[in-house]
């Protein structure tokens, strides 16, 4: 009988082993500073007195190697600029976010088959982020949506370009895009309008406000990252 | 068991909740366990308490996992039996789940449940990040979206639907702060205007910094026991009546929709059903609001209104202090704060102090029911539990 694995690389991106130089001239992440604080404390409110604290600054990080199990082939879609989702032979449901196994408790975990998919989609609900993970700061404000891609029956979350914040509504038909240069995760996808958007209703007041936000965000970038 | 007591609350503690750079998470909850201990003098704790939960949810934090033993051990209960219980924001409240477990088996007479969270050491965008992996992984996390994220595409389904606006988001805002403004243990103890919510930076458009709860250091924890037991232990027991908890897809793509969490309604209607009762029983109420529209969201859920009239409930100020049914005394995860795994229990510690007469400046009058709704990432956990007074 066959045994899962042994692996073997068909493909790869190779990463700059330098990228690691800097973690391993910190010595064993020992720590790179510290600070005394002082601080009130006690056992209860009515007994608050203060005591002195050691903090110290201590280099952490990685390089996180994961696979994509068994939804790999979405991502690989991706590196070809190809939409991927999973269809329920049984069910018929289709999944775009891919599921291997149909969720469906009739479909009792039947494995699900590829089946390429539509550029094409519908806003089911929208965002627009002005704090982001770090790697992502730069690139706010960031207009993130669930959009149901057309023959799916779920939504792919991902974020819209080429649309000003304020504009981006619920209904709004969407053409869906991947990076040229994809690097193998979601934020290779984006939607930009099909359609002339229709704003969602805001008041004046709220629209002048919708207005500063972004501008204060737009702002914060520029003098963070400059540009 | 309709109607019965499941288990009694016979005592609680709350360590303070803020920034509380100087301490480790031990630290912390071992100053929520004392209180514990404190209130209650007829308890020996190292030979009464069988077996200990606690709701933790993320060793990033702290570069420390083991929660359960490491709890156990610094809160001087050595060698019980110490387990942890994690569901993202809704740890404790599995724990406190976990906890009802262990007495109804009747394997324990007396557990210790609770939480707890340390995490303002971090930056805000590592706790960003460390908060985001109750999302899905591949697929929400790499969208680059964040909690505050998550919840306004909740807050723009809803806005669409009901007609629900900014300003309602930003009343549940003044409302909690209002409410903890009057809790000296609270992290941020100031009211604030409509005007501060609604002109504060935006976070996730719709919502503001005034509508996302706060990244704080905390530790809560109950002693629970057998309802025949408890007047062993106090005069003034709060019997838990209704449990409830219940899943949800781990990404929010796959919900049919954005304006309900389909978790929290399952486990509310189990919970009322248990207990025997019906939302308009509840006096007062602790719900998850960690972000101002899962507080209009969790009227709805839990039936404290129809659908799409969240929004009219705090628009009439029924779920301030004085209105019809209070929500969030404690100032909720918005100005008492949010240290995730301590969340569920530090909510139960709120019911305990109201159903016993001991909140104070906060005190809803004669406060018989209460209910607690502890929601893990966005819905796909929710603990409700149901309380009475004893």
């Amino acid at each position: 009988m066959k045994q899962p694995g042994p692996e073997k690389v068909l493909k790869e991106q190779k990463i700059d082993e330098k990228w690691w130089d800097n973690w391993i001239r910190k010595g064993g992440w020992r720590p790179e500073g510290w600070k005394i604080i002082e601080m009130n404390d006690g056992p209860t409110l009515n007994n608050l007195r203060p005591e002195k604290f050691l903090i110290v600054h201590r280099p952490h990080g990685n390089m996180f190697h994961h696979s994509y199990g068994k939804t790999s082939k979405f991502f690989m879609g991706l590196l070809e600029g190809k939409l991927y989702g999973t269809k329920c032979p049984k069910c018929g449901l289709v999944y775009c976010p891919p599921r291997a196994h149909c969720f469906n408790p009739k479909c009792r975990l039947e494995e699900t088959k590829w089946v390429e998919l539509s550029k094409k989609g519908e806003v089911h609900a929208h965002t627009v982020m002005a704090i982001a993970w770090p790697s992502m700061a730069h690139l706010q404000p960031l207009v993130g949506a669930m959009v149901r891609i057309d023959g799916t029956n779920t939504c792919l979350p991902m974020t819209m370009r080429d649309i000003d914040p304020e504009k981006v509504n619920i209904g709004l038909r969407v053409n869906i895009h991947i990076e040229k240069q994809p690097k193998g995760d979601l934020l290779d996808v984006y939607a930009t309008p099909a359609e002339k958007p229709k704003a969602p209703k805001r008041t004046p007041e709220e629209l002048k406000r919708f207005r500063e936000d972004m501008e204060k965000t737009r702002a914060w970038v520029k003098k963070t990252f400059g540009k | 068991m309709k109607g019965k007591p499941l288990v009694s609350i016979v005592s609680a503690g709350l360590s303070k909740f803020g920034k509380l750079e100087g301490l480790y998470a031990r630290e912390i909850f071992a100053e929520a366990a004392k209180e514990a201990f404190d209130r209650c003098p007829n308890l020996n704790p190292k030979n009464d308490i069988q077996a200990m939960f606690v709701g933790h949810m993320g060793e990033a934090y702290e570069h420390q996992g083991h929660t359960g033993a490491t709890m156990a051990d610094w809160a001087g209960l050595l060698h019980i039996p110490a387990t942890r219980t994690e569901a993202a924001c809704a740890s404790s409240g599995a724990a406190l789940r976990a906890g009802i477990y262990a007495v109804l088996s009747g394997l324990c007479d007396v557990v210790m449940v609770g939480g707890i969270e340390k995490m303002t050491h971090r930056t805000t965008p590592e706790v960003t990040e460390y908060l985001a992996m109750a999302s899905d992984y591949p697929f929400e996390q790499w969208h680059g979206i964040t909690f505050p994220g998550l919840f306004a595409l909740m807050a723009t389904a809803h806005m669409h639907k009901y007609g629900t606006t900014e300003q309602h988001l930003a009343m549940v805002s003044v409302k909690n702060h209002y409410h903890g403004s009057l809790n000296p243990k609270a992290h941020m103890q100031k009211e604030i205007t409509l005007e501060t919510a609604l002109s504060s930076r935006v976070i996730a458009w719709p919502l503001k910094l005034y509508d996302c709860s706060l990244i704080t250091d905390g530790a809560s924890c109950l002693i629970l026991t057998r309802p025949e037991l408890a007047k062993r232990y106090t005069d003034m027991p709060v019997h838990i009546v209704g449990s409830g908890q219940a899943s949800d897809t781990i990404g929010m793509y796959e919900r049919e929709g954005f304006t309900s969490l389909v978790s929290a309604k399952i486990a509310a209607n189990k919970a009322y059903e248990m207990a025997d009762l019906k939302p308009e029983d509840v006096n007062v109420a602790e719900v998850h609001d960690c972000f101002t529209i899962a507080e209009i969201i969790a009227y709805e859920d839990l039936g404290f209104c129809k659908p799409g009239e969240g929004s009219g409930l705090v628009e009439k100020s029924e779920t301030k202090l004085g209105g019809g049914i209070p929500v969030n005394t404690s100032g909720g995860l918005k100005s008492k704060g949010h240290p995730v795994g301590a969340t569920g229990t530090a909510q139960a510690y709120e019911m305990y102090l109201q159903l016993t007469g001991q909140a104070e400046k906060r005190q809803v009058g004669n406060a018989e029911v209460g209910l607690t709704h502890n929601v893990g990432g966005s819905g796909a956990t929710a603990t409700i539990h149901i309380y009475r007074r004893g």
